[in-house]
């Protein structure tokens, strides 16, 4: 039963989540409708402006105030005088007197009563339009819809003081705790999806759906039911459902949405699996509260009050549910359609900048953009405010087109105001005809004096009316009812359209791929041999050496046909032996990344004798090969395993993270594990960045030594700086120069820039920038007998030890801190802080010292940073400078060990270089920081650098423990050692500490 | 080649000559210590009996290694801490119990002015220096100060009564009793927001109140029994746990057998009126324990 619902439930928000569009705008519409036919019923008057005149009758005789009497129709009255009363009401301001007007009778200071009869008031009126009364012009107002706003807030404001007067100071405070609930719940809601990336429109969304939910309920019950629940039960009750029945299920949707946006699963589904997912939960909170209200109901019978309102709420609560299978799911599969392709577009940018062929770039992106994270997505794109602004721009017109009787209905107060009396005054001046005499009251003319203000409030007034007019012409409302139903039939085309584009993108790039083989196989029926060629080639095993090898001149006849794709693995590798075909052309030849790869293998095991290749020890199957070809590796005949192992979790800044490590060295990972778990006891590793810019140092040479010299100084100076700057930013979207530093030797000038780069590890990026850069100090600032001898002059410097990586930094420059406790150290550790600290300053700062070490005061950084850096797609050879690293190591006030690594130069990317292959960008993924990173370019990668200095912590603290430890044994050995005379003295637990130490002992010569 | 010592040092990573032991070895003492991830939060259990008996004396830092959200903090077993959960208890069994009292005082009939002397005696029975008083026929209205201690004394132990008994199943019965029922949460055990969670509560209960209070009932016992019949609801809505629903059914049969047993006066009262005022206190502690319990698995758990 239960699953059937959830399957039933599944399948609706699977088809909201795939016609989004059209289920937000019939729920909208069907929203409106339903705020009609209910505000008719909540906001009496708002309709029906008639009742802004009140008439009263006096039957002939002698006036007498009691035979006044009120009558609702004109009619029978025919005959009778006519009068009409308007009360003219004066806005005061501090010096203007009010005017004294014929007609009329004082009834308080700012107030007349203009008493004509009836037929002559219109002239009256317009007499009185505008009033000149000593140096003031007073300007007639009509109620304007902003008044009458105001008038229904102070209807409600009275209406609340007197219940409020009426109730108990306890039941005050009950509802008054409601409404305070009510509100932290949605405060909540807004809180709870802004903590978890989702951004306001998200939480928007789900009270908007709220909200609806009670629109249909009040439209139903009134409509449908003929029950209308009283406006003040519904202002009771409804803070205590909201506060009860809350936001939660749909946070929590919301937040499962979002996350699993990093799958790889279309959209539908993964909406309707989310949603799926909850029911249990949902229909439990609803089912209960549900049944209670119903219980209440049914056990309240004569109770009107609350039973209209049980059922009311039972409804609300039932169309909200249904609207959370509809057009909640509906707000989330747009939020992540419209990410999704968002994403595509700004990784396919940055990677065309690091150098990736624009084609590999697309299948990346296609992938990423799909598995990429959806956090933190603040800022809303163009596209999605437009839909918004469209979205909100309907609802303004709609509203005002609906509900456009308000600002027609001049003068309506009959809701806003009491009913208005027959004034005492007023009467007197009436004589009563001989056929008696009928007043009609209207509502006041309200007069202010005539200012900036009234302008203002006239024109806005009158661009309002002219608005709401034009909307309400019959040509003109069909026009907009049109154009509306093309803007949203665009939009649906429009969200089909970028869904459809990735799924595009990617077909046209296996064509692309693929397309001899498409060819070859539709004219596979006529060459049997040839599909059973292109069959193998694909497949993981290559045995088609039982077919007969042709002479390589027959080969070479059917390859200066075109024909080479025909030709078997074994003969095309015969006519690259021969040197009729060049080994790196394999590719653009046979248009087949694998079978270039099985051929060349077998070409390489001829021309180098070397049989193993034709074996399978060197692996090349399942391998994705189109990734790498332009982009990682040339002449490519297989792939290197290695083994990858995971060391942690190891919490960093307040994070924990599982650490990729690709190594063949035995201990690494399980030293490591072992540091990790010592940092974690002690709360975890806290890094800082301390600066963010890869370098890139060219070198240039000038005629003299004076030019060389001007040159530095130009480049130094301000204008120089910006003027490069300015030269070197035009070139890209992510890299910003940040500084030049210059170094001169003899006549010859090195430049060293450095740029943040934003994901990218940016050498590719920066290159560019820096011969843009030179081209423009040559052309344009004058250093025209300036020769470029070498785009990198060694000054970066690049994949080489270098001072000015370990002092200037290169990459990222971090520092990674950790304190361990005592404790941990000696049970964990197996050593002590004091020999720790020790060992640490004996061999990572004297002896590194001694032996004039570059950035090397540390005892394995190289270890880590190289493995993480092969499991992660980084260039391993820049684990030279990234290497650089100084551990510190001190007793803390407490006796425990605060550990530190700072690391100057790591030099680190999380999207480009080896990072779009796939097995390493999923250790990336496993990371959390793979791709761009949405909101802020660079963050991924600074993360990163921040998890390769936290692994080097772990590492350093394990392997300097390791030898601690030996350290202890040994002087604990020697002192046993000393003889009897000694023993006495030194402690009985002497061998026990021996024994715990020697656990955890070593050989420590051997390092 | 034979395996001598020198041999596998050649061909062993350097890394081994260090730790001098093979990878298992380390991958032993590794053991030792267990670390495990529960959604963001890290627990760490060594298994060395020498290491876990000192790790309370450890700084801290050490068990700030649990990280997650806030919800966790429950406050300290030190003496502000003590002080002021007992403080955070009375005052919210204050503040129920006037409630209450203020829900009681609206039947038209009169009932509610008896039930809630009954609980007054109740709360009687939880005042020290009342015994020794009513005991001794001593005039204490001269010390006021007395009678306010006296009060709040019993409104710590009511508050600690009613939100002991939830946590206390919690430890003694099976895990899958602490669980939510009906939940598709994946960690039932783990619970919600605390502060989304106790506002629900609050909300839900005077909503009730509120409810009971304006609406015009026929007779007392039909709301005695709407409230009864909401009460499962409310259970299942809030905690769902069937230790929850134990604990409250227990506590609403003790409370009601105490309350019978001192007042003589109900022996002789009708059925009808029987059953309306023993719905009603029935609720007043079964609603307790399902809010109050919620406090206690805060507080104590």
């Amino acid at each position: 039963m239960l699953s059937k619902v959830t399957n039933v439930a599944a399948s609706i928000s699977r088809l909201a989540a795939l016609r989004p569009i059209h289920f937000s705008i019939i729920t909208c519409l069907l929203a409106s409708i339903a705020y009609l036919a209910a505000v008719d019923e909540y906001i009496p008057g708002s309709f029906d402006s008639d009742q802004q005149q009140v008439l009263y009758y006096h039957p002939p005789g002698a006036a007498d105030y009691s035979k006044w009497h009120r009558v609702e129709d004109i009619t029978p009255f025919e005959n009778a005088d006519h009068y009409s009363i308007v009360p003219l009401k004066f806005h005061r301001f501090q010096t203007a007197s009010v005017p004294e007007i014929q007609n009329t009778i004082v009834t308080s200071d700012n107030e007349r009563l203009l008493v004509v009869p009836s037929t002559e008031l219109q002239s009256v009126l317009e007499d009185l339009n505008e009033i000149n009364y000593d140096g003031v012009t007073w300007k007639a107002r009509s109620d304007y819809f902003l008044r009458r706003y105001y008038g229904y807030a102070r209807h409600a404001f009275t209406k609340l003081r007197s219940l409020v007067q009426g109730a108990e100071a306890f039941d005050i405070g009950l509802i008054s705790l409601a409404y305070v609930a009510m509100i932290f719940t949605i405060v909540k809601l807004f809180i709870d999806m802004k903590q978890d990336g989702a951004n306001f429109l998200l939480a928007f969304a789900t009270l908007v759906s709220s909200i609806f939910a009670f629109l249909f309920a009040l439209a139903a019950s009134t409509k449908l039911l003929n029950t209308k629940a009283s406006l003040l039960s519904l202002t009771e009750g409804v803070p205590f459902l909201t506060a009860i029945v809350g936001f939660k299920h749909k946070i929590s949707i919301a937040k499962m949405v979002l996350k699993a946006a990093s799958s790889q699963s279309d959209v539908k589904t993964l909406v309707s699996g989310a949603v799926a997912s909850h029911s249990l939960s949902i229909f439990r909170d609803y089912g209960v509260v549900f049944g209670v209200l119903l219980l209440t109901g049914l056990f309240s019978s004569g109770m009107e009050g609350l039973q209209t309102f049980c059922l009311v709420a039972c409804l609300l609560l039932a169309f909200d549910l249904l609207l959370t299978y509809t057009f909640f799911a509906a707000i989330l599969a747009l939020k992540v359609e419209i990410h999704r392709a968002r994403k595509t577009q700004e990784m396919l940018s940055m990677l065309e900048e690091e150098g990736v062929s624009s084609l590999v770039a697309a299948t990346v992106a296609n992938k990423a953009s799909e598995a990429s994270k959806s956090e933190g997505s603040g800022k809303s794109s163009t596209a999605l405010s437009f839909k918004v602004a469209a979205l909100g721009v309907f609802f303004l017109v709609h509203g005002i087109y609906l509900g456009s009787s308000w600002f027609h209905g001049a003068g309506d107060l009959s809701f806003a105001a009491e009913a208005q009396n027959l004034s005492y005054t007023a009467c007197q001046y009436i004589t009563i005809g001989k056929k008696g005499t009928v007043v009609t009251l209207l509502s006041p003319t309200i007069y202010a004096p005539f200012g900036a203000l009234v302008i203002a409030e006239d024109v806005v007034a009158t661009v309002i009316s002219i608005i709401s007019y034009a909307i309400t012409d019959s040509f003109i409302s069909k026009f907009l009812l049109f154009s509306f139903a093309i803007s949203i039939s665009s939009n649906i085309y429009l969200l089909n359209a970028t869904r459809s584009q990735r799924h595009a993108t990617r077909k046209l790039i296996e064509n692309e791929i693929s397309k001899p083989k498409i060819s070859n196989q539709s004219n596979g029926d006529s060459k049997p041999e040839v599909v059973r060629t292109v069959v193998r080639s694909t497949s993981p095993i290559d045995n088609d050496d039982s077919l007969p090898v042709r002479p390589v001149d027959d080969c070479f006849t059917e390859m200066q046909n075109g024909r080479l794709k025909e030709l078997t693995n074994n003969e095309v590798a015969s006519l690259v032996v021969s040197g009729k075909l060049p080994l790196y052309a394999l590719e653009k030849h046979l248009a087949d990344n694998t079978r270039a790869v099985i051929v060349r293998r077998k070409a390489i095991a001829k021309l180098a004798n070397a049989p193993i290749l034709d074996t399978d020890s060197l692996p090349y199957a399942h391998y994705d090969y189109d990734r790498v070809f332009g982009a990682c590796c040339e002449n490519v005949i297989g792939y290197m395993p290695l083994p990858v192992g995971v060391a942690g979790p190891l919490i960093i800044d307040g994070v924990p993270y599982h650490i990729p490590m690709a190594t063949t060295e035995g201990c690494l990972v399980a030293s490591t594990m072992r540091g990790c778990k010592a940092i974690n006891s002690g709360g975890g590793v806290n890094t800082i960045i301390t600066q963010d810019g890869m370098t890139r140092g060219p070198c240039v040479s000038f005629p003299t030594l004076a030019r060389a010299g001007a040159c530095k100084l130009w480049l130094d100076s301000d204008e120089g700086q910006n003027t490069i700057k300015k030269a070197f930013n035009s070139t890209s979207r992510f890299a910003r120069l940040q500084h030049i530093k210059t170094a001169i030797a003899g006549t010859l000038l090195f430049i060293r820039f450095k740029t943040t780069t934003g994901d990218a590890m940016g050498m590719n990026m920066i290159s560019k920038g820096v011969e843009f850069s030179l081209k423009h100090m040559v052309e344009k600032c004058g250093w025209d007998d300036m020769i470029t001898v070498a785009v990198s002059g060694n000054y970066c410097t690049d994949k080489k030890p270098a001072a000015i990586n370990w002092i200037e930094g290169r990459g990222k420059s971090v520092v990674a801190e950790a304190t361990v406790p005592d404790e941990v150290v000696r049970k964990v550790l197996k050593s002590d802080v004091d020999a720790l600290v020790e060992v640490n300053i004996s061999k990572n700062l004297i002896g590194s010292a001694m032996a004039g070490s570059v950035g090397g005061f540390n005892a394995q950084a190289a270890n880590l940073v190289t493995a993480v850096y092969l499991a992660c797609g980084q260039d391993p050879a820049q684990n030279v400078e990234s290497s650089n690293c100084m551990t510190l190591m001190k007793k803390t006030i407490n006796g425990d060990l605060q550990i530190s690594v700072s690391m100057p130069s790591i030099e680190v990317g999380t999207i480009g270089g080896g990072t779009i292959l796939e097995p390493q960008g999923s250790m990336l993924e496993l990371l959390g920081v793979r791709g761009p990173h949405p909101d802020s370019p660079g963050s991924n990668s600074r993360r990163f650098a921040c998890i390769v200095a936290s692994a080097v912590l772990a590492a350093e603290l394990s392997l300097c423990s390791a030898l601690a430890a030996g350290h202890l044994v040994q002087s604990h050995m020697q002192l046993n050692r000393k003889g009897g005379t000694t023993a006495a003295e030194a402690p009985a637990q002497n061998g026990l500490d021996v024994a715990r130490l020697k656990e955890g002992a070593v050989n420590c010569i051997k390092s | 080649m034979e395996k001598t010592d020198s041999v596998l040092n050649l061909t062993k990573p350097s890394l081994f000559g260090i730790y001098n032991s093979s990878t298992s070895d380390l991958n032993q003492e590794n053991d030792q210590v267990e670390e495990y991830l529960d959604g963001s939060e890290l627990h760490i259990n060594v298994k060395d009996a020498n290491f876990a008996r000192s790790r309370s004396g450890l700084r801290e830092s050490y068990t700030a290694s649990q990280i997650g959200d806030a919800e966790k903090s429950a406050p300290g077993t030190s003496f502000f801490g003590i002080i002021g959960r007992t403080t955070l208890m009375a005052l919210a069994a204050l503040a129920y119990n006037e409630v209450t009292r203020n829900i009681h005082s609206t039947h038209a009939d009169g009932r509610g002015a008896d039930i809630n002397a009954y609980l007054l005696r109740f709360l009687y029975l939880l005042q020290p220096s009342q015994a020794l008083v009513d005991k001794y026929n001593l005039d204490i209205s001269e010390a006021k100060y007395v009678a306010y201690a006296d009060y709040a004394f019993a409104m710590i132990l009511e508050g600690v009564a009613l939100s002991i008994v939830v946590p206390l199943l919690d430890n003694i019965m099976p895990l899958s009793c602490t669980r939510r029922l009906l939940s598709s949460n994946p960690t039932p055990t783990k619970r919600g927001n605390l502060a989304t969670d106790i506002v629900r509560s609050l909300i839900a209960f005077l909503g009730i109140s509120y409810a009971i209070r304006n609406v015009a009932w026929k007779s007392s016992l039909q709301m005695a029994l709407t409230w009864s019949l909401i009460n499962p609801g409310l259970w299942l809505l809030l905690d769902g746990t069937i230790n929850g629903f134990v604990a409250s059914v227990l506590v609403a049969g003790g409370g009601s057998a105490i309350i019978y047993a001192q007042n003589f006066a109900l022996a002789t009262m009708d059925t009808e009126n029987l059953v309306t005022v023993f719905l009603f206190i029935g609720s007043f502690f079964f609603c307790g324990v399902i809010i109050f319990g919620k406090l206690g698995r805060y507080l104590f758990a």
